[in-house]
Parts: structure tokens; C-alpha cells; sequence
């Protein structure tokens, strides 16, 4: 079953169209990287799977439910952090979420539990507005995490955290995901920052998803732009013998760019080079990273 | 909705803490009480003539309430509900708020209940602190004896009652300005312009018309009993008043498009 299904969403300020045609698909159990640059819909996406931007057109299901006629029902499920922290600056940690845990209904040791889980277990009496933009980060973390919800979405929840800090989230959104099959929707507009995290991508930009599905698909396609580089004395000679040799290839930027070689093909290639005179100072295996796949999904238009 | 009611305002009454809303609250419930209480010092000698009128506590009563009815009571009402209202704009919180599990009617009665219960305080530390300003001087001199008769404590609670709800348009219109625009000073400058049109219009015949008239129009008709002609008691018109801002207000809240 997907935790949240979004069928043809598609929403405008004013005259501009922000989401068009928007089919997010998050299955259940996964960890999903929504990924765009700045501008490219996530937020507005996120903020109406809460309910916090009238629909327009389009569906949405959250656990199966249609989210306009079950909405208390699936947020009670749902833990979120939405943008900058949402933090009453003149209270403590403690009260932020006790203010949280009043409304929600949940046993009062969750406080302690989540402030341990995000590192804010001695911040005492410290005001929340002498925080750091990171602990307010970690402090809106906590107050997703609260309720022990079955659906996190978080949007950016790394802005803001040292090195350190993005390694301790991704450990607990790990944990929480293995140990208690918490779908967790996560956007972000750096993919290396998620990369590590996340088993599912959906890439959007200017409102439309550009891909959707596992990172192993996304893999697929890094594998598939992979290609071997000959750096020659005589490219033009040499572009000659690959091509005897059924390589294919072409010359770009002083180098002959063949699709990437198998072992025996590269020494069959240098090989024949050096029988027809040919200098090599340089055969290479050029990797495109997820990074490079990302921006090309991205600039497509 | 009632436990939901009942979490929200256990959720507001917490978030208000170390804001200036207490304050506020005790200052303007406090400031004319302290100001007459000073004035006590000026006069000593005149103090046990003033303290031995047998209508000592009506004239204390009517002296103190008349700023307080047309000038600080409108003003710690507006600063009050714009405070409370825009905890969430000024710690960008309506996001999360909105994204919690409760009906849309809760928030926005939450919010309200903690105002009105806020106001109320207000009122009787008010009528506290008359008192205070009344026994202290008897404390304080030898030479004055304690105020000629009993606290009317009934007859007051009754008047404060009535305060209560002539000052009732006048929260939920501000609540209504506060929730709709997102900056401190708008709400509160619509909210000074009714209140100096409310002031302006005191002797115009239609001035029931301004819902930040009642308490200052009630306290003309029963303190200074000043007739006036009026289409109902000012309570009843106040409590008209204030069904429709709320509801009006409330309908103009959930129709939001963005709650973020």
C-alpha cells in the first residue's frame, strides 16, 4: 500500500501554475528523497499533503484516505516539520513540546525520549530564541517526532545542521524507519545530502516530477551514462581504430569519449593503438555521478 | 470538540507564558487604582473626611472606571488579543498548529476562550486593586479609618459583569483584524481608529453603531446616569456584536487558503 498517493495534484498562485500534473507515489515503509532545486514545488507539494494549501485540483490519499474527509484522522498519524522551525522563542525546550504534547494527547515521557533522540536532552532552562538555527532544527525534529507518528514528512530538515548534526538525523531517521517502519518523506534540493538515506526519489521541477522511483533506478541510469575516455597523441587515428574495433565513439573536448569499456575491450583497445603508433597518456573510466544525473533530470527543458 | 477545545486552551495558556501578556494585564489592571492611591498623598489631611463619606466606595468606584471604560480597558483589549493572536505569526508556528490533529473550530476557540479568560482577570484585578487603593491609606495613616461601609462586592461583580461583555465586540473584532492581517500594527492601528471614532462620536445619536462604544456608553448611563436613547441595553447590543465578529471571523479563518 503507498502511505500517500497525489493523482494529477496540481496547484496555482494566481496566474502561475506551481504543480502541474503532480503524481507522487510514497510506499509505505520507504524513505523518499523529494528532490528540487529552490522554487521547484516541494514545499507547496508538502504543505498540501498537510492540508495547509487549499486543494485545487487533483487527489490526495494519505494511508489509503482521502485526506479532505480524514484529515484529523491522518494527521493524528502524521509527524511534520514544514519550513523554518516552528518555535515559541520565549519557552524551553521542554514547555515547545509540552505546548505539542497538550494538544496531541501523548504520555508526558515522550518529552524526554524525543529531546535524548535529536541530542537536546541538556538544553534546561535555556530559552528556545537563544537557540541556534540548528538546535531549533533539531527542537522541530523532536516535535514531529512526538507522537511517535507513522508518517514523518520534513521538509529541508538538515538546513541548518552541522556535518555532525546531518549524520546524527540520518542515524535516527535510519533507526526509526528500521525499527518501527516509519515512512519517512523527506525533501531536499541537495541529492547528496539524501543520497545516502533515502530508498526511493521523486525529482521535481517547475511543478512536474521529473522521475519517480527507487534509487536503484536512478542508479541505472548513472550506470547507463557511464562512458571510457582516451586521452591520444592523435584522437582522429585513434577515434579510427576504436572504430575498427566496433567501439564506436567520438571526439569532445582533445579526448575520444567510447561508451564505458568492459576489462578485455580496453586492453584490446590499447593494445591495437600502440600497434598503429598511437600515443596513450591516458584511459579513464568517467563516472556520472547521482549529483550530475540530478542537474540533467533538472535542466531538461 | 469539547476534548479538543479543553487540550487547545491547555496548549494556549501554556504558550502565553513569559510573554508580555501577564504583564499587560496587571499593569492596566493596576494603573488607575495606583494613580488614585498616589493622590492620596497629596491630600493627606483632606483623607479622613474622603474616607468617612458614606458614599466613599460609589464615588472610588465611579472615579476609577471612567478612564478605564473609555481609555485603558479598549487599549489593553487591543494590545492583549494582538499579542495573544500573533504568538503564532511572530514564532512562525500556524504551519504547525494547522498540521496537528484538531478541528479548525478548536484553534480558533482556544485562542479566543484564553483572550476572553485573560480579559476577564483583567477586569477583576481591577476591581481588586480599587480595593486596594481604598484599604492601604487606611492602612497606611493613623489618621484615616477604614472606608465608611462595606465593599459592595456583589453590586461591582455585577457592574464588572457587565464590562465584561460591553468590551466583548471589541475582542472579537480585533481578533478577527489580528488573525487576518499578519503585522503587529495593522490590527492595533484599525483598532486605535475605531476607539478614537468610538471617543469622537460619544455624543452623536447613532453611537451605538461603534462596537468600541458600549463600555463607555454603560458607564455614562449607569455611573454618571446620563440618559440616553438607545435601541437596547448595551450589553444586548455588545453581545449582538460580538456573535457576528465571531462568527464572521471565524468564517473568514477557515476560508484561508494558505494556513501555513
Amino acid at each position: 500500500m503507498a502511505a500517500i498517493e497525489t493523482e494529477s495534484l496540481t496547484h496555482h498562485f494566481g496566474e502561475q501554475a506551481v504543480l502541474r500534473d503532480v503524481n507522487l507515489l510514497v510506499p509505505d515503509g520507504a524513505i523518499y528523497g523529494f528532490l528540487g532545486p529552490n522554487g521547484a514545488g516541494k514545499t507547496t507539494t508538502l504543505k498540501l499533503l498537510l492540508g495547509l494549501l487549499r486543494r485545487q485540483r487533483g487527489a490526495i490519499r494519505i494511508f489509503g484516505k482521502p485526506l479532505e474527509r480524514e484529515r484529523q484522522e491522518i494527521l493524528r498519524r502524521i509527524g511534520s516539520s514544514i519550513e523554518s522551525p516552528s518555535i515559541y522563542g520565549q519557552l524551553t525546550a521542554v514547555e515547545n513540546l509540552e505546548v505539542w504534547r497538550r494538544i496531541i494527547g501523548c504520555p508526558r515521557v515522550r518529552i524526554p525520549a524525543v529531546l535524548e533522540s535529536v541530542g537536546l536532552a541538556d538544553t534546561g532552562r535555556k530559552r528556545a530564541r537563544q537557540f541556534s538555527l540548528g538546535m531549533k532544527q533539531r527542537l522541530s525534529i523532536a516535535v514531529a517526532l512526538l507522537h511517535e507518528p507513522s508518517l514523518l514528512i520534513l521538509d529541508e530538515p538538515t538546513n541548518g545542521l552541522d556535518p555532525q548534526g546531518i549524520l546524527e538525523m540520518r542515524t535516527l531517521f535510519e533507526r526509526l524507519n528500521r525499527e518501527r517502519g516509519t515512512t519517512i518523506l523527506v525533501s531536499s534540493h541537495i541529492l547528496s545530502e539524501i543520497e545516502r538515506l533515502v530508498t526511493h526519489v521523486g525529482v521535481i521541477h517547475r511543478g512536474t516530477l521529473r522521475f519517480q522511483g527507487p534509487l536503484d533506478s536512478l542508479r541505472e541510469r548513472q550506470h547507463a551514462s557511464t562512458y571510457t575516455a582516451v586521452d591520444t597523441g592523435d584522437n582522429t587515428r585513434a577515434l579510427e581504430v576504436a572504430r575498427q574495433l566496433g567501439l564506436g565513439g567520438r571526439i569532445e573536448n582533445g579526448r575520444v569519449l567510447l561508451r564505458a569499456l568492459a576489462r578485455d575491450e580496453a586492453g584490446r583497445l590499447t593494445a591495437a593503438l600502440s600497434a598503429n603508433a598511437v600515443t596513450i597518456y591516458e584511459v579513464s573510466t568517467v563516472r556520472t555521478d547521482l549529483e550530475r544525473i540530478f542537474f540533467e533530470l533538472v535542466g531538461a527543458d | 470538540m469539547v476534548l479538543a477545545l479543553g487540550r487547545g486552551v491547555w496548549s494556549e495558556w501554556l504558550k502565553r507564558r513569559r510573554s508580555l501578556t501577564t504583564a499587560l494585564v496587571l499593569g492596566s489592571a493596576c494603573f488607575v487604582p495606583a494613580i488614585i492611591f498616589l493622590s492620596r498623598f497629596r491630600r493627606i489631611d483632606a483623607l479622613p473626611g474622603i474616607y468617612g463619606n458614606p458614599r466613599f466606595w460609589d464615588t472610588l468606584w465611579v472615579q476609577s472606571w471612567e478612564s478605564m471604560a473609555l481609555m485603558i480597558l479598549p487599549m489593553a483589549i487591543m494590545l492583549t488579543v494582538t499579542l495573544i493572536t500573533q504568538i503564532e505569526d511572530t514564532n512562525n508556528a500556524w504551519k504547525q498548529v494547522h498540521a496537528t490533529p484538531q478541528p479548525l473550530s478548536a484553534v480558533y476557540a482556544a485562542k479566543l476562550v484564553v483572550i476572553l479568560v485573560l480579559i476577564g482577570a483583567l477586569i477583576l484585578a481591577f476591581t481588586a486593586a480599587i480595593y486596594l487603593s481604598a484599604v492601604l491609606p487606611a492602612a497606611i495613616f493613623a489618621h484615616v479609618e477604614t472606608p465608611a461601609g462595606p465593599f459592595p462586592i456583589a453590586r461591582f461583580l455585577r457592574r464588572d459583569v457587565a464590562f465584561f461583555i460591553d468590551v466583548l465586540p471589541i475582542v472579537s473584532l480585533q481578533f478577527l483584524l489580528a488573525l487576518r492581517f499578519r503585522t503587529f500594527l495593522t490590527p492595533l492601528a484599525i483598532g486605535m481608529a475605531m476607539w478614537i471614532l468610538s471617543i469622537g462620536t460619544m455624543g452623536w445619536t447613532y453611537k451605538y453603531l461603534i462596537p468600541y462604544s458600549y463600555a463607555g456608553i454603560d458607564y455614562l448611563i449607569v455611573e454618571y446616569k446620563r440618559p440616553m436613547a438607545l435601541p437596547a441595553m448595551p450589553a444586548v447590543i455588545a453581545a449582538g456584536c460580538f456573535l457576528v465578529f465571531t462568527v464572521t471571523g471565524y468564517v473568514l479563518y477557515a476560508r484561508r487558503e494558505d494556513k501555513s
